[in-house]
């Protein structure tokens, strides 16, 4: 294989791996595991090619996708996504008359999306990038095209979506015209001799509001709430993790690489958002009894959270790079875990995600409730979870780059204590309260099962040996 | 290289723009949102054909970068109209303000 | 520094959490067997963590002095800011070892019979070895992180245990509310670890403490970040006004209750500070204000452990008036007696919680001493095991409470704190009083237990935790702190402590047996023996036979102070009407103002949260004129900060 096939190899291997899966179903049709079978071969593959790679920096499509270290992390972050979804979705979707090839080729282009996104280094391919991750987004969000509520959803979150990219766009076609190229360092190169332009000051506004929708930071946030509550409860946990993270790595990309030179700009910015995120999330999820809509407003806080490590890290402190990684990874082993318990409690078509449904789990099916238990736990920050190193990581970092920075840490502090009573209470009804009558059908399949294992091995072990991963997040962000 | 400056273009397309984000916001109908946004981004488009003609640096770029985007667009409203047509079989209406099970 | 002297210490942590990992996967199919791994694990940890604890506090070269650490792992989180997380063993370390270990030992050992008839008998014994990771992970870290780490999981642990009779609805009450409480804390302390990194650039404690001591953080800075340190302090020890979730803390296991509310993970907060204790050192205001909460939540708790007629709530009011205590020592700079408090407590409050876990197996479950009474004959070993318990906390000589009290208020005399010493005085008298008043009232007079229970005496597994805590609750004072303040425990501590001393400029004095140091405990002595009298006086309606020998010893003194018709009266009016009315209101102040200030809080937050739900309104068009909003405020932010 050629040096440049080799580069796009995992690309391509998840490209060709959402084709394979149509054909298969073509060939065999309405299986519900064939097409989840040939998509975790493809995943299994592309991991494999990652890994061959080795994080070792090489140029591809005349210098518009490069690979290295960073590529290589989220790449191999966004197979665990896809896998654990991909084990977590079927019989639900499944046992509601859905099919499940499709939902496996979606996912895997959204895959594709995400790793081109990682990869990109010009203004096009990340913004080709970002449309090939979202737009199977707004399909999978409508997956259960019966069901109005996910029918409803997916129109939001579509509309909305396709508003955001188009101011997105403008931005970007701003920024790429007034720099003069297209290339995220040359821009960069660009800004850093150029002076603040009005032009200037537009596209990054308009940036700003397009990445901020796409990660779902307040004030931009509305279409979270309603699309995460309306799609089939797996692929609420696929919403919630897989787009965001890729939706970071176009932050990154966008605000650490290109607009670095602007960063006294949008730093304040940034940090005023990520102060009204964090706070917002909290609050509201303090107020919601269907748990699904509450993960959904403390996925808004998350992405606060997370912010922190972007203005840690436009502040020039680059463990807000590191620590945004790392984030990343607990946070999406932590929340696909959660959704994965709620998963299993709607073992019956038609039923809900009210915290009554959850009351007394601890006492008929004691594994699941403990493993409810550990993903929110990690979602509160409390050690020896994943989530307590991904908030000291952040808040560290903001403390360590000082200013406003700091400032933010605080309200940090202050929302992840807010956090624990939402948590809390969900635990509170899982082991204190009695169950419910009748009592909620409760299936755990075969593959959903794996799926939680996984989310659970890795919400512990990053929690108890961090180190496993500091390790790969310092090698991607090291220059 | 043609005749003339940037800016008109520039600012026939931030006038184009605006226009589509009212019709966005000011439609109820689904399907005259998603042609907003067909406005906003061809727009993009005319902003991104300038500079492709105007700045000697991107000269070429601006017709490659609106065809991308020509492309996406298309995704984009294949997919919205899936996305409408499956509501508009739930609901019975195409007008998104009566799309509102989901609040709070 | 060399590792080899440390090289078991990593053992301290890995079998407990070995006996929770088997416990937690195996132990529902073990049954009644379930407490056996985590117990050899308690056990082989105890002989481990005696070999470092006893030639820590011995002055060993290679433990004692500056201590010895061991790195475990580096994290680099940054290029300039890296963990090193690792062990440090010195004396201060060591003398937590001893309580802690040796109170969990044997507290698993109760348990076995304790739990017995629960049905998650197994679940209980996860949560043991789960706490006691936890608690030596504590004390044996030598980074800031990972002490917050573990400071959150004995939070986790403990919630866990108090919530432990899930069933019934007030333990899951009260372990929300222990919970919840020590966030509020823990928010403090977060903050204060923040302070530290921005200034150190590190959370080593070892680099923390010695940048102190070269002045790098003094005036108010040191102040506030000594204070959001000790408000994590105040959370976890049950400080006023963090305080509320202590009694309630009391619907958990008894056993619970003995190791975490009394003798382990309460003095988190006290080891904290004592820590810290150059952080604290470097400002004035700081120690003030410790002082000040410490002697405040010592007579506020006293007070209110006067009316109370659960045994239990009384010994959970009383770890709070003690607690108070140490940190009154911590505050006035008594930091050898703090910590000395902090081990003779933790043995004499181990065997009362344990010996009331046995009185409450005794007589079936009831917790309100007006239903006990007359039961000393019934059940002699639990009886004489909490009466030296109690002498022991009323600080009579020659019990262990009597050495650490003594130096504590000697100290804070001499140190020139005459407040906290008159305040701390009182409280000792207080003590003696309702610590009786609780022996009386349960194990004197007549008996008033329904006469259908079967008052029995407890298994082997559970008083022989009794009597083996009952060994130090008499000789710990004596052994660790004879001769006066030159005893083993200020040899092994006094290192630790003396850049602390060093930054104050307290100077180490002679003892002076006929000088102010025997004024003082004289003073201390007679105030404990008038609580003790007063309370004998008024709670046991036939002390003649029943009290023979402690009577015996005092008659001198109870005689002497004891004049019958002005006493009675007294005693009526002070204690009875108008002692009973301020504990009354005390009480209502804590339940309504303190206790509502901390739910108060959590409703602000939930009826804003409420307010800001409102715009999510379900419709697409209100969300894209709110996006649309947002970006121009942000297009004209831009331009005015690119202008």
């Amino acid at each position: 294989m050629s040096g440049e096939m080799m580069t796009i190899a995992p690309l391509l291997t998840v490209i060709f791996g959402a084709v394979a899966v149509l054909i298969a179903d073509m060939v065999v049709p309405a299986r519900r595991y064939t097409p989840i079978a040939v998509a975790l071969a493809a995943l299994g593959a592309a991991a494999v090619f990652i890994t061959a790679q080795g994080g070792g920096v090489t140029i591809a499509l005349a210098g518009a996708y490069v690979t290295g270290p960073f590529v290589s992390y989220l790449g191999l972050l966004g197979i665990t996504v896809t896998t654990i979804t991909l084990l977590m979705t079927p019989d639900h979707v499944g046992d509601r008359g859905y099919p499940t090839a499709e939902f496996a080729s979606i996912l895997l282009f959204a895959l594709a999306g995400a790793i081109l996104v990682a990869a990109s280094t010009d203004l096009v391919t990340l913004f080709i990038g970002l449309e090939l991750l979202v737009i199977p987004g707004y399909l999978l969000a409508g997956y259960a095209k019966r069901d109005p509520l996910s029918t409803e959803g997916a129109v939001k979150y579509f509309l909305l979506g396709s508003f955001s990219s188009a101011i997105l766009l403008f931005g970007i076609v701003l920024l790429w015209g007034s720099s003069g190229t297209a290339s995220l360092s040359g821009i960069a190169a660009a800004l850093a001799s150029g002076s603040a332009t009005p032009a200037l000051a537009v596209a990054l506004a308009l940036i700003t509001t397009g990445a901020s929708f796409k990660i779902a930071a307040v004030p931009f946030h509305y279409w979270t709430p309603d699309a995460y509550q309306g799609s089939p409860t797996p692929i609420t946990g696929y919403l919630s993790v897989g787009p965001k993270v890729g939706a970071f790595a176009l932050a990154i990309k966008l605000f650490l690489v290109a607009l670095a030179p602007l960063a006294l700009l949008w730093v304040p910015v940034v940090a005023v958002l990520a102060a009204a995120t964090m706070t917002l999330g909290n609050l509201v999820a303090l107020t919601q009894l269907n748990v699904k809509r509450m993960l959904a407003y403390s996925s808004i806080a998350h992405t606060g959270y997370l912010m922190v490590g972007l203005v840690a890290a436009g502040l020039g402190e680059v463990a807000g790079i590191s620590g945004i990684l790392f984030y990343g990874a607990a946070y999406a082993f932590m929340n696909l875990g959660a959704f994965a318990v709620l998963t299993a409690i709607q073992g019956r078509p038609g039923s809900t995600t009210q915290l009554s449904d959850l009351a007394g789990l601890g006492r008929r099916h004691p594994l699941l409730a403990i493993l409810a238990a550990v993903f929110l736990l990690s979602l509160t920050g409390i050690p020896p979870t994943a989530g307590f190193f991904a908030k000291a990581y952040v808040i560290l970092a903001a403390v360590q780059a000082g200013g406003a920075a700091a400032l933010l840490a605080i309200v940090a502090v202050l929302n992840a204590a807010v956090a624990a009573c939402y948590y809390l209470r969900v635990i509170i009804y899982l082991f204190m309260r009695e169950p419910a009558e009748p009592p909620v059908e409760v299936a755990t399949p075969p593959l959903l099962r794996i799926g939680l294992i996984l989310a659970a091995i890795g919400t512990i072990a990053l929690g108890l040996a961090p180190t496993l991963l500091i390790e790969a997040v310092a090698r991607a962000i090291a220059p | 290289m043609i005749a003339g400056h940037l800016e008109p273009y520039l600012v026939l397309s931030s006038l184009l723009f605006s226009i589509g984000a009212f019709g966005f916001l000011a439609r109820r109908n689904a399907i005259s949102m998603l042609m907003s946004i067909e406005v906003m981004l061809n727009a993009v488009n005319l902003a991104a054909l300038a500079f492709g003609a105007f700045m000697p640096t991107l000269a070429g770029q601006g017709v490659a970068f609106a065809l991308l985007i020509i492309a996406v667009a298309a995704a984009e409203a294949t997919v919205g109209l899936a996305i409408v047509i499956a509501i508009y079989r739930n609901r019975k209406t195409p007008l998104v303000d009566e799309y509102d099970a989901m609040r709070q | 520094m060399t590792d080899t002297p440390l090289s078991t210490a990593p053992l301290l942590l890995i079998l407990p959490l070995i006996g929770f990992a088997f416990t937690a996967a195996f132990g529902r199919r073990l049954g009644k067997r379930a407490h056996i791994v985590p117990l050899v694990a308690i056990a082989a940890v105890w002989v481990l963590a005696m070999g470092l604890a006893i030639p820590a506090l011995l002055g060993d070269p290679a433990l004692g002095g500056e201590g010895s650490s061991l790195t475990l792992f580096t994290w680099i989180a940054s290029g300039d800011l890296i963990f090193n997380v690792g062990i440090h063993v010195d004396g201060l370390t060591g003398a937590l070892l001893l309580v802690v270990t040796s109170v969990g030992a044997l507290v698993h050992l109760y348990s076995v019979g304790y739990m017995s008839h629960d049905g998650s008998y197994w679940r209980f014994f996860a949560y043991l070895n789960l706490f006691m990771f936890s608690m030596l992970l504590l004390v044996l870290a030598d980074n800031l992180l990972v002490v917050f780490a573990a400071w959150e999981l004995v939070g986790l642990s403990s919630y866990l245990l108090i919530g432990f009779w899930y069933t019934k609805r007030e333990p899951g009450l009260a372990s929300k509310k222990a919970f919840i409480t020590n966030r509020v804390g823990d928010v403090g302390f977060a903050l204060g670890l923040m302070g530290l990194v921005a200034v150190f650039g590190s959370l080593d404690i070892h680099t923390i403490l010695a940048g102190i001591e070269a002045g790098a953080l003094t005036g108010p800075a040191a102040t506030v970040i000594a204070l959001l340190v000790f408000c994590g302090a105040v959370g976890k020890s049950a400080q006023f006004p963090l305080h509320v979730w202590l009694p309630d803390a009391m619907e958990g296991p008894t056993p619970v209750s003995a190791l975490i509310h009394a003798a382990t993970m309460v003095n988190a907060g006290v080891y904290l500070v004592a820590r810290m204790s150059p952080l604290f050192a470097a400002s004035h205001e700081a120690m003030l204000i410790v002082a000040a909460i410490g002697i405040f939540t010592a007579i506020f708790a006293a007070s209110i452990a006067f009316t109370q007629t659960d045994i239990k709530r009384v010994l959970a009011f009383s770890t709070l008036s003690q607690l108070g205590y140490m940190f009154a020592a911590l505050g006035v700079g008594a930091w050898i007696p703090a910590i000395f408090h902090l081990i003779t407590h933790g043995f004499f409050k181990g065997l009362l919680f344990l010996g009331s876990g046995s009185v409450i197996h005794a007589v079936d479950g009831e917790q309100e001493m007006p239903k006990m009474g007359g039961l000393a004959r019934k059940i002699p070993i639990t009886y004489a095991t909490m009466l030296i318990g109690t002498i022991a906390i009323a600080g009579l000589p020659p019990l262990a409470g009597f050495w650490s009290k003594d130096e504590i208020l000697g100290e804070a005399f001499k140190f020139g704190f005459g407040w906290v010493w008159l305040v701390g005085l009182l409280v000792a008298g207080m003590t003696a009083f309702y610590m009786f008043r609780l022996m009386g009232m349960t194990f004197w007079g007549e008996s008033r237990v329904n006469p259908a229970v079967h008052v029995h005496e407890s298994p082997w597994t559970m008083t022989l935790p009794l009597v083996a805590l009952a060994v130090p609750t008499i000789v710990a004072g004596f052994l660790l702190g004879f001769p006066f303040a030159d005893g083993i425990l200020v040899h092994g501590l006094k290192p630790v402590f003396a850049p602390a001393n060093e930054l104050l400029g307290h100077e180490h004095e002679a003892w002076t047996l006929f000088g102010i140091d025997g004024l003082l405990m004289l003073a201390s002595v007679t105030i404990a023996a008038i609580g003790t009298a007063i309370g004998i006086r008024l709670f046991s309606s036939d002390h003649t036979q029943l009290l023979s020998s402690i009577t015996t010893r005092l008659r001198p003194l109870y005689e002497g102070s004891r004049s019958r018709w002005y006493f009675d009266d007294l005693n009526d009016l002070v204690f009875v009407q108008a002692g009973g009315r301020v504990a009354r209101a005390l009480w209502w102040f804590d339940r309504r103002v303190v206790d509502g200030a901390v739910n108060g809080v959590g409703t602000i937050a939930s009826s804003s949260g409420r307010g800001l739900r409102q715009i999510q309104t379900g419709r697409v068009q209100n969300y894209a004129l709110g996006i649309a909003v947002g970006l121009i405020a942000m297009v004209i932010v831009y331009l005015m900060v690119a202008a």
